[in-house]
Order: C-alpha cells, then sequence, then structure tokens
C-alpha cells in the first residue's frame, strides 16, 4: 500500500511521507477515479486554481476538492504521464570545457541517451555493482553515488534537488551551484550540470526525444 | 520473541522559523526480554580477561582480590555457557581453557579456578592484544551473545593509542565488554574509550575486595540478557540532518557517531544486548522550517531485534504562531539536557582543576553541583562534596578542596555519565 504526499512524492508509509515528511491526510485508497467530465490531457493547473470538475475554488494545496472530491494530485500524475517529460543525458562538451578537468579524458565514445521520467523521484548517481539505484546511473566519475534527484511537483511540474553531492550540481551553464537539499523548478528545455562532463536535459517528450 | 515499547516524549510545536527539533524516546523491553522466558536461555559466550602486569603485585592484595573476582565470575557462568579466562600483560595468555572455549559445568568451573589460582603478575600492559584474543575466542563460538569483562589497574603502556584504536575498531559489534579500574593508577578516559567502542560499562572498584561482588554482578546481568542485538533506526526526512543521537539514561553515551546508514534517509545505531529493562534516548533532528499550521514528521524512530523492525516511534514538527505552544518546555527534554550538561560540567571542571585553572575549576564543579541538586542526582551530589566544598547548592556556589584523594577524583570522573530517569508522576 502506497499514499501520495501533498508534495507529491509516493511514500510507502500512509502516515507521513517517507521522503520529505509531509503529514498525509486520511485519504480513501486507492484514490477514487477521476470522471470523464475533463479531459485528463488539459494543461497543468496553478496551484489552487479552482476544481476542473465543479469549479469550487481549491483550499490551498489540499489533495480532494472540498465540494466534489475530485483528486488533484491523482488527475496531475495522469496529466504528467500522459504529457510525457522526458530527460536526456550524455556528455556535453562545452559543459566538460567549462569544467577543466584536466586529469580526465572526454568519453568520445558515450552517446546520449533519453529516457522517459516515469516516476515522481529519479535518483541521479553512480551506481555500486549489482545495484538498481539510483534509477539514472552516471559513469562519471565526479558524480556522487547519490548526487542528485529529479522530483515532481503535485503539479506534474519537475524540479532539480541535489542530494549533497561533494561537487555540486549547476543549472544552464550557470557557474554557481544550486544549493544543496532544496528544490529548484525546472522548465521545459533547462539543462542540468553534474560531474566532469555530464549534461541532463529534461523537457516535455516531443522536445527531448 | 521480547516485547518491546517506544514513548516519545517531546513539545512539536515549533515557532515559526525554528529548525531544531528535539525528543525524549523511552524504549522499554518488557518480560519477554528476560533470558529463558521464551524460547529457552539464549546461547552466550563470557570471556574474562583480568589484567596480571606487575604492578597487579603492590599491593599483593590486588592480585588476590582479582583472583577472586575472576572466580566469582567462573562461579556465576550458567551451565553451557562457552567460557575462557585471559590474563593480560604485555602480551595475551589464556589462562583456562588453554585453547578455544570450554563449556560452562561444574567440571569447567573447578578446573578454570584451579587455574586461576596460579596467576602471578609480571610484564606490563598491552590491552589491545588482550581484546584481539578475546575477538579470536568470539570468532570460533556459534552463540548469540558475546560479553567480556576487563579489569585492569594501569594504563595502557605497552602499546600505541593507534595500535588500540586499530583492535577497537575490529572488535566492534563483535562482543561487549564492561570495564573495570581498580586502584588510581589507571586512566579513565582510555578506559571509558575501550568500554564506550565495546557497548559496555566502566566504573571504578576503589577497593580490590569489593571486586568479587562486582564481578559476580556483571556476569549475572550479562547472562540474563535476553535479547542479543538491538539497534535504534531513525529515519529522517529529506533535508534534515540528525544533529545526535544519545542514550541519557541510565548512562550517557552519544550514539551519532555509530550510525551505521540503511539508505540516505535511515540509518541504525547500534545498542547492544538487552534484559528487562529500560533506556532513553535524547534525539535531535535539524529539519527545514515550514509555514504555520504545517506539520512534518522529523523523525521515525523504530527498533532493529535481531534483525526485524519492531515498534516505531513518531517524533513530530507542527509550526504555529501560538507562543504559548510553542514555547512550552518538554520536562523530559529538559532534564536531560540538563543531565548531559552535568557529565560535561564534572569532566570539564576535573580537567580544569588538573591543569591547574582553579577559577575553570570552581566555576565548572559548581555548575555541576547546581545541576545535580536540580536533577535529583544525589549520588552525584555526594561524589562531588568529596571534591569541592558545598556553600549554596541552589546557586551552585562552591569552594575547591584543599585536598582530594585520587580515589575521589577518579569516582567523580567515572561516574559523571551515570544519570538519574525524570521524575513522572505515577499514572
Amino acid at each position: 500500500m502506497t499514499a501520495t504526499c501533498p508534495a507529491g512524492h509516493v511514500s510507502a508509509t500512509t502516515d507521513y511521507c517517507d521522503q520529505c515528511g509531509a503529514r498525509i491526510e486520511a485519504a480513501p485508497d486507492p484514490p477514487p477515479p477521476v470522471t470523464s467530465t475533463t479531459s485528463p490531457a488539459t494543461s497543468p493547473s496553478p496551484v489552487s486554481a479552482p476544481c476542473p470538475q465543479c469549479g469550487a475554488p481549491r483550499a490551498g494545496r489540499d489533495r480532494f476538492c472540498e465540494s466534489c472530491g475530485f483528486d488533484f494530485v491523482a488527475a496531475a500524475e495522469l496529466e504528467a504521464d500522459a504529457g510525457g517529460w522526458a530527460a536526456t543525458i550524455g556528455p556535453d562538451r562545452e559543459y566538460f570545457a567549462r569544467m577543466a578537468a584536466e586529469e580526465l579524458a572526454f568519453p568520445d565514445d558515450e552517446r546520449a541517451r533519453t529516457i522517459t521520467l516515469d516516476a515522481p523521484r529519479l535518483r541521479i548517481g553512480r551506481r555500486r555493482a549489482g545495484d538498481d539505484v539510483p534509477e539514472i546511473a552516471l559513469g562519471d566519475p565526479a558524480v556522487s553515488r547519490l548526487h542528485a534527484s529529479l522530483v515532481r511537483d503535485d503539479d506534474g511540474a519537475w524540479a532539480v534537488v541535489d542530494e549533497g553531492s561533494s561537487n555540486g550540481t549547476t543549472i544552464n551553464g550557470a557557474s554557481d551551484p544550486i544549493p544543496p537539499h532544496v528544490e529548484v523548478r525546472l522548465a521545459d528545455g533547462d539543462r542540468v550540470h553534474v560531474g566532469a562532463w555530464t549534461t541532463i536535459t529534461v523537457g516535455l517528450r516531443s522536445r527531448a526525444a | 520473541m521480547s516485547r518491546f515499547t517506544a514513548d516519545v516524549y517531546q513539545n512539536e510545536f515549533l515557532p515559526l522559523g525554528a529548525t531544531e527539533v528535539d525528543a525524549v524516546v523511552t524504549v522499554t523491553a518488557l518480560d519477554g526480554a528476560a533470558a529463558g522466558a521464551a524460547a529457552g536461555p539464549i546461547r552466550a559466550a563470557e570471556v574474562v580477561i583480568v589484567d596480571t602486569s606487575g604492578s597487579m603485585a603492590v599491593p599483593p592484595t590486588k592480585l588476590k582480590a582479582a583472583r577472586q573476582a575472576t572466580a566469582a565470575a567462573v562461579d556465576a557462568i550458567r551451565d553451557g555457557v562457552e567460557f575462557a579466562i585471559v590474563a593480560g600483560t604485555d602480551r595475551a595468555t589464556p589462562v583456562f581453557p588453554a585453547h578455544g572455549l570450554a563449556t560452562a559445568s561444574a567440571e569447567t568451573r573447578a578446573q578454570a579456578k584451579a587455574a586461576i589460582e596460579e596467576l602471578e603478575a609480571a610484564g606490563g600492559t598491552a590491552i589491545g592484544s588482550w581484546l584481539e584474543l578475546a575477538r579470536e575466542l568470539f570468532a570460533g563460538a556459534s552463540v548469540d551473545l558475546r560479553h567480556a569483562i576487563l579489569v585492569t589497574d594501569g594504563q595502557n603502556q605497552h602499546e600505541t593509542p593507534e595500535e588500540l584504536e586499530r583492535v577497537l575498531a575490529a572488535c566492534k559489534g563483535r562482543f561487549q565488554c564492561d570495564c573495570r579500574g581498580v586502584g588510581t593508577d589507571w586512566e579513565v578516559a582510555e578506559l571509558r574509550r575501550v568500554a564506550s567502542a565495546l557497548l559496555g560499562s566502566v566504573d571504578i572498584v576503589p577497593r580490590p575486595e569489593e571486586l568479587a561482588a562486582d564481578f559476580r554482578a556483571m556476569t549475572e546481568r550479562a547472562m540474563a540478557r535476553g535479547t542479543a542485538d538491538v539497534a535504534l533506526r531513525l529515519w529522517s526526512p529529506q533535508g534534515a540532518t540528525v544533529a545526535f543521537v544519545k542514550q541519557v539514561a541510565p548512562t550517557i553515551e552519544d550514539l551519532t557517531e555509530r550510525a551505521v546508514a540503511v539508505d540516505v534517509l535511515t540509518a541504525d545505531y547500534p545498542t547492544g544486548a538487552w534484559g528487562q529493562e529500560a533506556r532513553d534516548y535524547h534525539v535531535r533532528i535539524h529539519v527545514t522550517a515550514r509555514e504555520a499550521g504545517d506539520e512534518v514528521l522529523a523523525g521515525r524512530l523504530g527498533l532493529v531485534v535481531d534483525g526485524a523492525l519492531i515498534t516505531q516511534a513518531l517524533v513530530r514538527a507542527i509550526w504555529t504562531e501560538d507562543a504559548e505552544l510553542s514555547t512550552r518546555i518538554n520536562p523530559e527534554v529538559a532534564h536531560y539536557t540538563g543531565q548531559a550538561e552535568l557529565a560535561e560540567a564534572i569532566q570539564e571542571g576535573l580537567e580544569a582543576r588538573r591543569t591547574g585553572d582553579e577559577a575553570g575549576a570552581t566555576f565548572k564543579l559548581g555548575r555541576a553541583v547546581q545541576l545535580a541538586a536540580e536533577g535529583g542526582n544525589e549520588g552525584t551530589l555526594q561524589l562531588l562534596g568529596r571534591v569541592v566544598d558545598v556553600d549554596d547548592p541552589a546557586t551552585g556556589t562552591v569552594r575547591l578542596k584543599r585536598h582530594v584523594e585520587d580515589v575521589d577524583e577518579m569516582s567523580l570522573d567515572t561516574r559523571s555519565t551515570k544519570t538519574v530517569r525524570v521524575q513522572r508522576p505515577a499514572s
């Protein structure tokens, strides 16, 4: 049995989120299905937008509509899946040049790959032999074992959080790394740089592919 | 199967912007945790390490007392327990049996006591080599519970601190060791280091003739433990840091450095074997501040007993603008914060006294008297009274005594970490 917390994490514990600790309100399990009056393909609703089903105002970031019981979180998840965000991961010569890690050689034979962002949290790092985490495994020697994570907000938007990596995480060619343990919202086409040469470009599937 | 309960004492309300969450967790092992209460007694091994360095012969009563104490420990080892006696000098020598461990019976206990009678004092002190032999002996035993007793009267002079550290690292988690210092020529910090690394107790035995009763009690206590391996498991959320995890009763023991990562958000803190007993823990976690009315789980404290996760306690944080809620001080947290400061004040005060800093010693030991009086630490207050003259315990006004017996100073130092539990109204 799992639950989804107000921040959109899927949690194995149902009282408090096993990722961020947020309190998970008592919710019927499984969540009620979204009725057909609304198309799942509508654009992501901004925070506290009125309920798409009955039009009643949404109280803060409540999961369920107080009037008709519409499940905002499940709808956003459906939408995110349908919207199809993806990430392209690969060596980036420009970023490598900026890092100027003299003792490392750029991996000429490594190809970029594109993955679908199909879980609410995808960890980025180096795997130990035999492990299947982190989900996004890199061979870059300057990447920490758990370096950063891509996390999905409850409104379907993606953010990156540095997990306290040794060498930091930067965005869109910036020189200063993002602060550790703080979620930084990503826009379609944003570039996340980790390690000595790796750039991860996130965005809607059509663009990233 | 043993039963455990965990109770949390905290003020979960935080003022806006606050990030520090404190909680005291009382863990109690109930009736089932006593040896033999459930699936029969658990299998145990006991090694007694007795210092036979040259100094043990001066005065001759010391070695005689050590022999009697070791024999008393042997008498307390119940039938079927694997055991060995080791003599320690600048190297370790098996006293009984000649190799490995013996299975306790009337016959082997008699043989062991005959061998103990032959012990003589000569040579130096290399505690690491004694522990290394104990580790090898335990490694050959297929038992659940491994317990050692170590008694010494001197400092670790015949090996470097690095050598001792290396052995301690190898012994950690392999067996538990209670340490006893006899006389006043041993070093408190050194023996505390050994006991702490090996999840055991440390105490001073001022008079050799008291050793036998102490050895018997220690062995009986070890034999009574019915749960071989218990660890605290602490989960804290993303972005949080665990400032410390301390055992605060019955003694203060900082467990923070013992953390063994389970995953990114979770760590285990080994606590060794448990009998039917209760221990208190003080946990401090730094979390990201949230908005008024927000509630998060700052910590989920579980117990891992023989590999299985049981009993969970929740440490919560709720941000509020209501100052009346957020400024309430939880009595348990306040009590143990005072107890930890008491231990520190004693150790720092004695250190200042040793280095001739009279003002610093007077201040620190005065603060210790004040805290001991507030906390109801009658035993500690008595020990303090042999080092300082107390004018007013409420304000901590004291004068250093001109003459202090070594044994009084060392007793105070060794027992500074002993705490009293918070007084709770009967429910």
